[in-house]
């Protein structure tokens, strides 16, 4: 479903993404991880077209997404969170979700005639995501994880068919945590989505994925099931940082 | 909440439209001025309040609505019913193409570009003589006998910004007034919502061009007469302070930093020449004391 081939990006000498492939079949659940810096959030941002890959290309349902803008990336069906909290502070949590919907219906010219709340679509979609009781709360005095949930909310709201989720419970008490890997697995099973995650947390990621890609240094060294994965003697020794015996 | 506020609006207008019975010309022209720049600053307030886009070039626009009515009007003697939509459509298709390039930047660059291109506009109505008359301005831009009085003018007018102020208060409102806000907060967030940014911004840019341009074929028409000093950025500024003293967080702040500035200084204009130090002082405590203005004011008051 989400292929990706060749893909490299370096940063004035320095390469962030080494020659990456992998694929992301449809309704995996996917995580991607690595030690801090090994290349997982410019990864992302090659995926979604925040960044332009100097090599390598993306392909989603065999189209070439490379070389896209953002926008036109979630037109072809790609819904992303970021790692760092990325909603309209000032705005109401419902007020966020309601612009999340003007974009997905392609209404965002539309300037000849008021806004029409789509109340029903709001409130489903704050339901999906917990946020119900918090519609008329200004996004930026929300908690962190809350804040997090709400982003959840605004890539749902494209009704993504892959969903890539940066670092989703970064920052989140244990707590947090818990309860947000609980709504991420329940929803992308619920919506039939395809999720394509980064993460620290080894527990979350070999607790819900059913595909692992481990990074180092920018290169893919490992692309499979987590026992696989685990199991893998370059992946204990460069990722885990300790030697086989 | 809409519906009383749409009653308070029309009950405005209904009011303004007695105004003639006063039979004082000095009111009916102080009146129909207030009108003009109210369309004008409420044009502006469209970037700089809802898409966070603070041009410093916008007297630009007016003054090609303004020329171009003009133009139309006493050059090439085309009647004022055709003369001011073509003047509109000449704007429209001017703001697009400043705007297609404006957009491209953003916060300060983006407002040094307006400011480049509205001395731009100003140096080209400057140096035309044969098409603008240079710096002496075109003089004798007539309207036709039936809104040839203070009075006739004045209603006019005031149906005009009626109907435009009715227009950009829908745009305000409509999804792309929303979509604006919400590239203003956070524009890496809008644009992987799905949104083109720059192209929603560029429609806003367009649209406050072209009503600005209204306004300047209006001011045009109320004077009789337009100067380069129309475009000049002194204009700008002076549409731009009455949109942060009237509140740029509001749709009908700007309406109120019109009226307070033009009353205020025709009034204080009549006893002493230091007006513009007052304006100074005025500006100062706008940014400190009230930094959203007479309307961020009067709704605080209003909460308490």
């Amino acid at each position: 479903m989400l292929e990706i081939k060749g893909l490299t990006k370096t940063f004035s000498g320095f390469t962030a993404v080494d020659n990456a492939s992998l694929i992301v079949k449809k309704g995996d659940i996917h995580g991607v991880i690595g030690p801090n810096g090994a290349g997982k959030s410019t990864l992302f941002n090659l995926i979604t077209g925040h960044l332009i890959a100097d090599t390598g290309e993306v392909r989603l349902h065999d189209k070439r997404l490379t070389g896209l803008a953002p926008h036109a990336v979630v037109r072809r069906g790609l819904g992303r969170s970021f790692q760092r909290i990325s909603v309209f502070p000032r705005m109401t949590v419902w007020e966020n979700v309601q612009i999340a919907l003007v974009a997905k219906d392609q209404q965002e010219f539309c300037f000849w005639k008021p806004l029409v709340s789509q109340n029903e679509q709001i409130a489903r979609l704050l339901e999906t995501v917990r946020l119900e009781d918090e519609a008329q709360v200004v996004a930026g005095e929300l908690s962190y994880g809350r804040q997090k949930q709400l982003e959840l909310a605004l890539a749902l709201a494209g009704e993504p068919h892959v969903l890539l989720l940066d670092e989703p419970t970064a920052g989140m008490s244990p707590r947090e945590t818990e309860d947000s890997i609980l709504l991420i697995t329940r929803i992308v099973k619920d919506r039939g989505v395809t999720l394509l995650f980064t993460e620290h947390d080894m527990n979350m990621v070999f607790g819900i994925a059913n595909r692992i890609t481990v990074l180092h240094h920018g290169a893919v060294i490992a692309s499979d099931s987590p026992d696989a994965v685990r199991e893998n003697s370059s992946v204990q020794e460069v990722y885990l940082g300790r030697p086989t015996h | 909440m809409p519906h009383s506020r749409l009653l308070l609006g029309a009950g405005i207008v209904g009011l303004l439209a007695l105004l003639p019975l006063s039979g004082s010309t000095y009111l009916m022209y102080l009146s129909t001025q207030v009108l003009i720049f109210v369309l004008f600053a409420t044009s502006l307030n469209i970037l700089i309040g809802y898409a966070g886009l603070v041009s410093f070039g916008h007297a630009a626009f007016f003054a090609i609505g303004g020329y171009g009515c003009a133009i139309l009007l006493r050059t090439y003697e085309i009647p004022l019913l055709l003369a001011m939509p073509a003047a509109l459509v000449m704007t429209a298709i001017l703001s697009a193409l400043i705007g297609s390039l404006c957009v491209r930047l953003t916060s300060y660059y983006f407002s040094m570009l307006t400011l480049a291109f509205g001395q731009l506009i100003w140096a080209v109505v400057f140096k035309w003589r044969s098409m603008t008359g240079g710096d002496d301005g075109l003089l004798r831009v007539d309207s036709p006998s039936w809104i040839d009085t203070p009075a006739s003018f004045f209603i006019f007018t005031l149906l005009v910004v009626t109907l435009a102020m009715l227009a950009l208060w829908i745009v305000a409102h409509s999804p792309l007034g929303r979509t604006l806000m919400a590239i203003r907060e956070n524009q890496v967030r809008a644009g992987f919502l799905g949104v083109h940014t720059r192209r929603v911004q560029l429609v806003a840019f367009t649209i406050a061009g072209t009503f600005a341009g209204l306004a300047g074929a209006l001011f045009a028409l109320f004077n009789r007469s337009i100067f380069p000093d129309s475009a000049w950025w002194l204009q700008s500024a002076e549409v731009l302070i009455m949109v942060v003293l009237g509140g740029m967080n509001s749709f009908f702040g700007p309406m109120v930093g019109a009226l307070t500035l033009i009353v205020l200084s025709r009034f204080t204009l009549e006893v002493t020449d230091y007006w513009p130090g007052l304006l100074a002082i005025i500006l100062l405590a706008t940014l400190f004391f009230f930094p959203n203005g007479i309307a961020g004011l009067l709704k605080a008051k209003g909460k308490r």
